[in-house]
């Protein structure tokens, strides 16, 4: 007889730890180890040049609170949340214009968005370099425009624009926005579009009917029935955007440095691993407090509904008796 | 008290002004009569005739309408119009563009030709949220995310009603559909019976010019889908609102409607009301299609009396009936059964056979009846045939199917396989359907 993996299991507890041990172990040991040694150097201390001696001070993190750092982290902090904002602003038509296509168009449509991670990130990058640069793409395009624009003029004997300025989009704040906003876009767009995608369309039809026009069935109907996968765009979004380190070292000016450079810094050419464990225990702690928020948010969320839904049961067995 | 009939007509308040400064009508209000309707009950009878012309008046008018998704039409040119009150409905099987039709009226699918007018307005180009129609979603659509009352309240808020009439509004319209109290319920704590009341009382509170219905009750169990029958029918009576019903289910049709519009293949084959229908089927697909029916071939003679196989000659009770080739139609609750040969009479028929096949209905038994020595040669009717309906007579022997109530004397000796029988009917209950009309 053929039974269900589940089955199996239910019935046989020790096949089911035996298939257990491989996974665990592949976790532990490559998960929670190096992740626990690094806990481990944050309390340490440097003795020559590559031993470290677990001592449990705590100066490693009194010296990531130096202003110089904390600058650094907030800074990290003000581009992460503005990359997620404007990946939910840009994603969520995306994912609309997906979810809402016809059907031929979708396998395609959603091959496009998948399409970057299926190229290196250090070459999109890079590439992102040759467009974004004072002789790239965009500025070789606003230099004709500019030229053509300004022989008009002149022909029209108007003064001239005077000479092309090319637009500085590379190694300053735009420059890393624009390729963290690129690299995050599809972490954004995937979980909005499997939200929508899920959504029963006849939900919008409905709010049409009672005559509410497309921008209050987006706000009051599309919106909150997509709750959850906006919360998990915004995290699957936030969480390694916070760690980025190709995008700012390869797009920033000297004063865009991301935490997780100064981190790898640390770990490379400065060489002091109990530092940089640290800050990068110190990006756990937020990574965790952030998700500890957010799942304290949809535990009051469920109980706020649950107990609504109480209080209507008890007000109609009151109204009964 | 108003008669019945006075309180069925809708109120005039909200057939005139557009909707979102519709001063509230006070017909949503349980068992509080309109006082217009209160006053036209104590009319003269001429008033009250020329009253009940206008209400006869068409509030839908489709001219022409007609829909193709690409190379499937899905609805042929179609005219027919639904008259201001009444309960309407659109029967017909699966894929005959119901739907379709339905989201024509709603607004959803633009139609490909044709016009559609809705209380007199053209509102073929208009999109969906400026319609003074509101319709009831097959899988009733209630935002999961809203209490009872937000759903009601929706459509009031976006038509910015007045809050403390909202109020009073919503909690009238909940009322309507027996869920008064239940306003700060989550829908997620609703059964589907109650979700769909949530539905029909979000769509009712908004005083549509009709209310349309996709298959409401086709996701109920057999019992409550009765009872929502019922409910429907009393609401629309209470409201006057004019109800477009979009069934598959003849039963459902006949029982609610006023009138019924037959759908076949995208085609209305016909509008009439449930007895019109059943009685006098227009088409071969509509006696087949509404209960149960036995079919016979048949060829229409010069002189006009008929000549079938299976019954032999007659003189028909519809007279000019297009010469040539026709089938004639006989329900089976109009054949009389008995195990012995029943004394001959002026206008009626009888023949012999034998029970050959019996279903189980627990009130009633279907019998089907082999005719001894009787032919027939009824081709096989391949579409739009429902499953419990007869099956056709197609070549051989002749066959007839009846009905037999159970627990009877006469039950327990017909109601056995093999038993010899006769069968005996009314020739005038012989409907003929001229071959032509039969597609
Ligand atoms: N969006 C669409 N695209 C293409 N074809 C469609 C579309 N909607 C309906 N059709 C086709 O149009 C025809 C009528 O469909 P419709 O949904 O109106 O049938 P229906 O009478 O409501 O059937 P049912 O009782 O099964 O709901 C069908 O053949 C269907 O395949
Ligand atoms: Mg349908």
């Amino acid at each position: 007889m053929l039974e269900t993996p589940q089955e199996t299991f239910q019935a046989r507890p020790g096949l089911f730890l035996v298939s257990a041990v491989p996974p665990l172990l592949w976790l532990a040991l490559l998960f929670f180890l190096p992740l626990f040694l690094i806990w481990g150097y944050s309390f340490g201390e440097k003795r020559g040049l590559i031993d470290i001696e677990v001592v449990w001070t705590l100066q490693n993190y009194a010296d990531a609170l130096d202003p110089v750092y904390v600058k650094i982290f907030f800074r990290t902090l003000f581009y992460t949340a503005l990359t997620t904002a404007i990946c939910l602003i840009i994603g969520f038509p995306v994912a609309l214009v997906v979810a809402f296509a016809d059907e031929r168009w979708k396998p395609f449509l959603l091959l496009l968005i998948v399409l970057p991670f299926w190229t290196n990130l250090l070459i999109r990058t890079f590439a992102l370099m040759r467009i974004l640069g004072r002789k790239g793409t965009i500025n070789g395009i606003l230099e004709k425009l500019h030229g053509s624009l300004d022989a008009a003029l002149q022909f029209l004997g108007f003064a001239g624009l005077g000479t092309f300025q090319a637009v500085p989009m590379l190694f300053n704040h735009f420059g890393v926005v624009f390729g963290l906003v690129y690299v995050a876009l599809p972490f954004m767009v995937l979980p909005l579009y499997a939200a929508l995608e899920r959504l029963d369309k006849s939900h919008l039809e409905a709010s049409l009917d009672l005559g509410a026009g497309q921008i209050r069935t987006f706000l009051f109907v599309i919106v909150p029935m997509t709750a959850t996968g906006i919360v998990s765009g915004l995290i699957i979004t936030f969480i390694p955007t916070l760690g980025s380190f190709l995008t700012p070292d390869l797009l920033g000016g000297p004063d865009s440095a991301m935490i997780a450079t100064i981190i790898a810094r640390q770990f490379g050419d400065a060489n002091h691993w109990p530092f940089g464990s640290a800050i990068a225990w110190l990006l756990v702690y937020v990574t965790f407090f952030l998700l500890a928020l957010q799942a304290v948010f949809t535990a009051r969320r469920e109980s706020r509904l649950r107990q609504a839904g109480e209080r209507a049961t008890g007000q109609e067995h009151g109204a009964a008796a | 008290m108003p008669n019945p009939e006075d309180i069925a007509r809708p109120a005039r308040l909200h057939s005139e002004a557009p909707r979102g400064e519709t001063p509230r009508p006070e017909t949503l209000r349980p068992e509080t009569p309109h006082p217009e309707t209160l006053r036209s009950a104590r009319m003269r009878p001429e008033q009250r005739d020329s009253e009940r012309a206008e209400s006869a008046e068409e509030v839908i008018r489709l001219e022409g309408i007609a829909k193709s998704f690409g190379a499937v039409t899905a609805v042929h040119p179609t005219s027919f119009s639904v008259r201001r009150g009444e309960f309407f409905a659109l029967l017909g099987p699966s894929g005959c563009g119901k739907t379709t039709l339905l989201r024509i009226l709603s607004g959803f699918h633009p139609p490909t030709a044709g016009r559609l007018f809705i209380d007199g307005t053209d509102m073929t180009a208009v999109p969906a949220n400026r319609r003074p129609v509101n319709m009831v979603f097959q899988s009733y659509a209630v935002f999961p995310h809203m209490s009872v009352g937000e759903n009601v309240a929706y459509g009031l808020k976006v038509a910015k009603v007045a809050r403390s009439e909202r109020q009073q509004r919503v909690r009238e319209a909940l009322e309507l559909v027996r869920l008064g109290g239940m306003e700060s319920r989550r829908p997620a704590q609703l059964s589907g019976g109650q979700q769909q009341r949530v539905a029909l009382a979000r769509a009712l509170v908004m005083q549509p010019k009709v209310l349309l219905l996709d298959e409401p009750l086709s996701a109920l169990d057999a019992k409550l889908r009765e009872h929502m029958c019922a409910e429907l029918v009393r609401l629309q009576k209470q409201v006057g609102i004019t109800f477009l019903i979009v069934t598959h289910d003849q039963a459902e049709a006949l029982s609610m409607a006023d009138r019924i519009a037959v759908m076949n293949h995208g085609h209305l084959e016909q509008l009439d009301s449930p007895e019109t229908l059943y009685t006098f089927p227009a088409t071969r697909f509509v006696a087949d299609f509404i209960g149960r029916i036995n079919f016979f071939a048949a060829e229409v003679l010069a002189d006009g009396t008929v000549e079938a196989q299976a019954l032999g000659k007659f003189r028909p009770a519809q007279d000019s009936l297009p010469q040539g080739a026709a089938t004639a139609a006989l329900r089976p609750e109009q054949i009389v059964v008995s195990t012995t040969a029943p004394p001959k009479q002026e206008g009626r028929s009888m023949a012999r056979g034998t029970v050959s096949l019996l279903a189980y209905y627990g009130d009633y038994c279907t019998a089907e009846i082999v005719l001894e020595g009787r032919e027939d040669s009824t081709e096989g009717e391949s579409e739009g045939g429902t499953e419990d309906s007869p099956k056709d007579n197609t070549g051989g022997q002749a066959k007839m199917t009846v009905f037999i109530i159970n627990n009877t004397p006469q039950a327990r000796e017909i109601a056995r396989e093999g038993q010899a029988v006769w069968c005996s009917w009314a020739i005038r209950d012989l409907l003929l359907i001229p071959q032509a009309g039969g597609g």
